[in-house]
């Protein structure tokens, strides 16, 4: 199939329009999502690898986010990417988009898959002396290795990158966050609150780093929510879903987890009603994309945890089962969860994530 | 004038503190006024008539247990209660003074030796990971306990739990408001469900969910079957009111033939029960010609969008963002995780054309498993062969307009809507208090309200003379006929009737694609179509002949008839 000319102009324009403030996938049309789909099927036939690379290239910046990653043209088109570098011998394409797919796979909750991509790329990046990018997939990897319960890998990564980066780069927010995650695992809540500030300020000098601020901030409200302050949390999360409205329906994702923390703090505060309705927002923002089972899982553990407190067992039991169910279907161990309740019920440090 | 209720200032007081209460809770006032009810014993209607000021509670400690719940959670000061107290008239002045002493700490019984000063505390360490042998009996335990909850039946548990589990206060719920005859009149803004129910349900009933005043209450047209109707009610009201039974039929099945307005009741139903809070979640799909990825907008090409339990549990799970199952979908299990995911939600699902179903019966066999106090069914089917002698389901039967005035009522409704789009239709209106034309005019229709409406839109154009003209069709076939002379009638009206099928084919493609049909993206296609021309005079073709509806006459949410959809998919070119 060779059929008509790629409209290379038409996609660089369509790709502009779809990464506007205030649209999500699902405002979309068809016929704009066919393009692409036609497109790609058309350089496929034709082996055109470099076409498909181009055409990846265009819509680098809305893959890059997280609303439209779990689009399944965009997954086909990453994946014939990754094919596309490897036949035309592309390291420093291949190491990029091996990156990008490990971000994706990552937010779906496929954690194992996700670190063989962020290892690949690693490796890749190191081979062309590309450090930086080497090290931002290195970090990668830290996040990886948490999300399947491997804390010292996690710590241990996090630790090589810290002392790989000048300590004014602002670009140490990343491993800084991540670090709190560690601390608050550990039930260094003091420590985990100290470090998110510092990841929060550095994310704050950077203007673009505005969705990456919200994260941090949502992740500070639910640390300073467990040390006791829930009103100073209140206001940490105000400040989080204030800034994911500006960016409205483009980090429908984020905004969920926003939602889900602020939910947690709420029914261990006894406001069960308040925290349902916010996982019943947070749930119909992502429902719809399918795929974001990862959040799914936690979404249902935190409603199985509300309607334990309110000794509605059967509630209880339906949702810890789907829970369960969830994270089978994305490989991630019902035992481990089972030790990692217990563990995190005992030191008070939040449910499992 | 309102006329001042006997106990306003009390109400008063107690609109301030259920406000503040509810500010206080950081939650809304309706779960505030629900929570104080349940802790007052009392139902949340009765709470409203207080707040009226149309009678004070009937019991003294009401009173004071109200000004309890208000010192607790937003601390008015002791003026404040006082005065609620008095207005409330819960006792002489030593009460209040006695009541206030406990609120404020006044009477608080003296310990023998002092309270020592709290010392603050540090933030509770956390170290502490407990002993490694108990956590590990611990994570032993959850662990078992997690894999029977997986594997055992619900049968072997729900029971027991149940009958363990605290009554939640939205299950105590004793009272049963009928809902108002106006229940479904306004428009619901889908939010977040907007797409889902768009790419499920197509714009057309989409359309009739958003738009304001979509349906006209017509005294004949609606039966509701023996056992739910309730005397004194309009057949309309005994629906709903059959729909708020706690131990009533869940599943309503609405039957008539194409063009009765099956949708647009489904539609009523589901507007009143969001305007109600009875449900917050639209799910189900429609047996259309294909079906659209509502994350993509990919079409698969589907015949029809379900078509046995296996696919429509599909689309289940894709609404409720469940993960695919590996091989074929075990209705047993589906029924499972479905029945899990809308635990603590309140669902309608929509199964609309279930006449299309190869097996219907045995989808609606299944379906039944779904039904619970929360989640309810409504099926709309053109047929009802071996449905009558279920129990558990309500059957709503659309009978054809027979009455002339209730012709008449339903075509001044039509006119008042569409009368801007047709102008035409203006000039019937003296017409209609003629009963003869109104007869001649069911008689020829079958008193089938699509069908008068398509005809009376002939007739605007031509003249009533034009009834005389229509062959002896009844049904689906008067109804294909009807779209057959208008399609050829497009043919034959050059380029414009030509762009107007173009148009119509447009349309009917997009409506299942999530997005609204504005005038804007209409005359974003005609520019991007061959030759390129305004799409104005294409769509006055087809508003004028009653093809093409407009949910919207500001930024235009055009939208055509399933059956259109149907007879433009048999006609080529």
């Amino acid at each position: 199939m060779t059929g008509a000319p790629i409209e290379w102009d038409e996609l660089t324009a369509l790709a502009e329009t779809l990464s506007q403030p205030g649209l999500s996938p699902g405002n979309v049309p068809r016929a704009e999502w066919e393009k692409i789909e036609t497109t790609l099927a058309q350089l496929l036939a034709a082996n055109d690898w470099v076409g498909i690379l181009r055409l990846r290239r265009i819509f680098k910046e809305l893959i890059a986010r997280d609303s439209v990653t779990v689009v399944p043209i965009f997954k086909r088109l990453s994946q014939a990417a990754i094919h596309a570098a490897e036949q035309v011998d592309d390291k420093a394409e291949l190491a990029h988009l091996l990156g990008a797919d490990g971000h994706n796979l990552h937010r779906q909750g496929y954690h194992q898959a996700a670190l063989d991509a962020f290892e690949r790329s690693y490796q890749l990046y190191e081979e062309l002396g590309q450090d930086f990018q080497a090290l931002q997939n290195y970090y990668m990897t830290s996040l990886c290795y948490r999300a399947m319960e491997k804390r010292p890998q996690a710590r241990q990564v996090l630790e090589t990158v810290l002392a790989r980066v000048a300590p004014d780069d602002i670009w140490r927010a990343n491993p800084l966050q991540v670090l709190a995650w560690l601390a608050q695992d550990e039930a260094r809540l003091d420590e985990a609150e100290v470090l998110l500030r510092e990841a929060i300020s550095l994310y704050h000098e950077n203007s673009g780093s505005e969705i990456q601020a919200a994260g941090a901030l949502a992740d500070l409200g639910e640390v300073v929510g467990l040390q006791g302050r829930a009103a100073e949390a209140f206001t940490v999360f105000d400040e989080s879903l204030a800034i994911l409205a500006r960016f409205h329906g483009q980090y429908d994702r984020q905004e969920a987890r926003t939602r889900l923390k602020l939910a947690e703090l709420l029914v261990r505060q006894g406001e069960t009603g308040r925290a349902m309705q916010l996982l019943d927002r947070a749930d119909d923002m992502i429902r719809g994309y399918g795929h974001y089972y990862d959040l799914m899982w936690r979404i249902e553990t935190l409603r199985a945890f509300a309607y334990f407190n309110d000794r509605q067992w059967v509630h209880t039991t339906r949702k810890l089962r789907l829970a369960l169910y969830y994270r089978r279907k994305i490989g991630l161990s019902n035992r481990a969860f089972a030790q990692q309740l217990v563990r995190r019920m005992v030191l008070g440090i939040g449910l499992p994530r | 004038v309102t006329k001042p209720t006997p106990y306003a200032a009390f109400g008063e007081l107690l609109v301030e503190g259920i406000k503040q209460t509810s500010l206080a809770r950081r939650e809304s006032l309706q779960q505030t006024h629900q929570f104080i009810a349940d802790d007052l014993g009392y139902g949340v209607t009765t709470l409203y008539v207080w707040r009226r000021g149309e009678h004070l509670p009937d019991n003294p400690e009401t009173v004071a247990n109200l000004a309890r719940i208000f010192a607790v959670a937003w601390q008015p000061d002791a003026a404040w209660i006082t005065r609620f107290l008095e207005l409330g008239e819960y006792g002489p002045a030593e009460a209040v003074e006695q009541l206030n002493a406990e609120l404020f700490g006044d009477l608080l019984p003296v310990v023998s030796s002092p309270t020592p000063p709290v010392q603050p505390q540090p933030t509770p360490t956390r170290s502490r990971a407990g002993h490694p042998v108990v956590l590990a009996g611990l994570n032993f335990l959850a662990a078992i306990a997690f894999r029977l909850l997986e594997i055992l039946p619900d049968s072997l548990s729900s029971g027991f739990l149940e009958r363990i589990s605290r009554t939640s206060p939205h299950d105590a719920s004793p009272e049963i408001n009928l809902f108002p005859i106006t229940c479904g009149d306004h428009g619901l803004n889908l939010a977040e469900q907007r797409l889902m129910v768009s790419t499920a349900f197509g714009a057309y009933f989409t359309g009739l969910l958003e738009r304001e005043q979509s349906y006209i209450n017509l005294q004949g047209q609606i039966e509701v079957q023996a056992a739910s109707r309730r005397n004194g009610l309009a057949p309309l009201q005994s629906l709903y009111w059959a729909l708020q039974q706690p131990r009533g039929p869940r599943l309503v099945l609405i039957a008539a033939e194409g063009g009765m307005g099956k949708s647009t009741l489904a539609a009523r139903l589901v507007r009143c029960l969001f305007e109600e809070e009875a449900v917050d979640m639209i799910l189900g799909d429609s047996a259309k010609a294909e079906q659209v990825d509502p994350a993509s907008g990919v079409i698969a090409p589907l015949a029809p969008g379900y078509d046995d339990p296996t696919s429509f549990f599909n689309r289940l799970y894709d609404q409720l963002g469940l993960p695919a199952e590996d091989g074929p979908v075990r209705s047993g299990l589906a029924v499972r995780l479905i029945r899990d995911r809308l635990a603590g939600r309140r669902a309608v699902i929509v199964v609309d054309n279930l006449e299309s179903v190869s097996r219907g019966m045995t989808l609606l066999r299944t379906l039944r498993q779904l039904v619970s106090r929360d989640t309810r069914i409504i099926v709309t089917t053109r047929t009802t062969s071996g449905l009558e002698q279920q129990s558990d389901l309500l059957l709503v039967h659309l009978n054809p307009l027979r009455q002339p005035e209730h012709a008449r009522a339903f075509l001044q409704w039509h006119i008042s809507r569409y009368a801007a789009a047709q102008p035409g239709l203006q000039a019937l209106l003296p017409d209609l208090a003629d009963n003869r034309r109104l007869r001649t005019l069911i008689e020829r229709t079958g008193g089938i309200p699509l069908l008068m409406q398509l005809v009376v839109s002939d007739v605007a154009r031509f003249s009533w003379r034009h009834l005389d003209h229509l062959p002896q069709l009844f049904g689906s076939e008067l109804l294909d006929f009807l779209y057959r002379v208008r399609w050829d009638e497009l043919g034959q009206l050059g380029t414009t009737g030509l762009q107007a099928r173009l148009l119509l084919r447009f349309v009917s493609d997009e409506q299942y694609r999530g997005q609204a049909i504005t005038l804007d993206r209409l005359y974003q296609w005609a520019a991007d179509s061959e030759p390129a021309a305004p799409p104005q005079q294409a769509l006055e073709l087809l508003q004028e002949r009653f093809l093409l509806v407009n949910h919207d006459i500001t930024v235009g949410n055009f939208a055509v008839f399933p059956s259109l959809t149907e007879f433009l998919e048999q006609q080529e070119g």
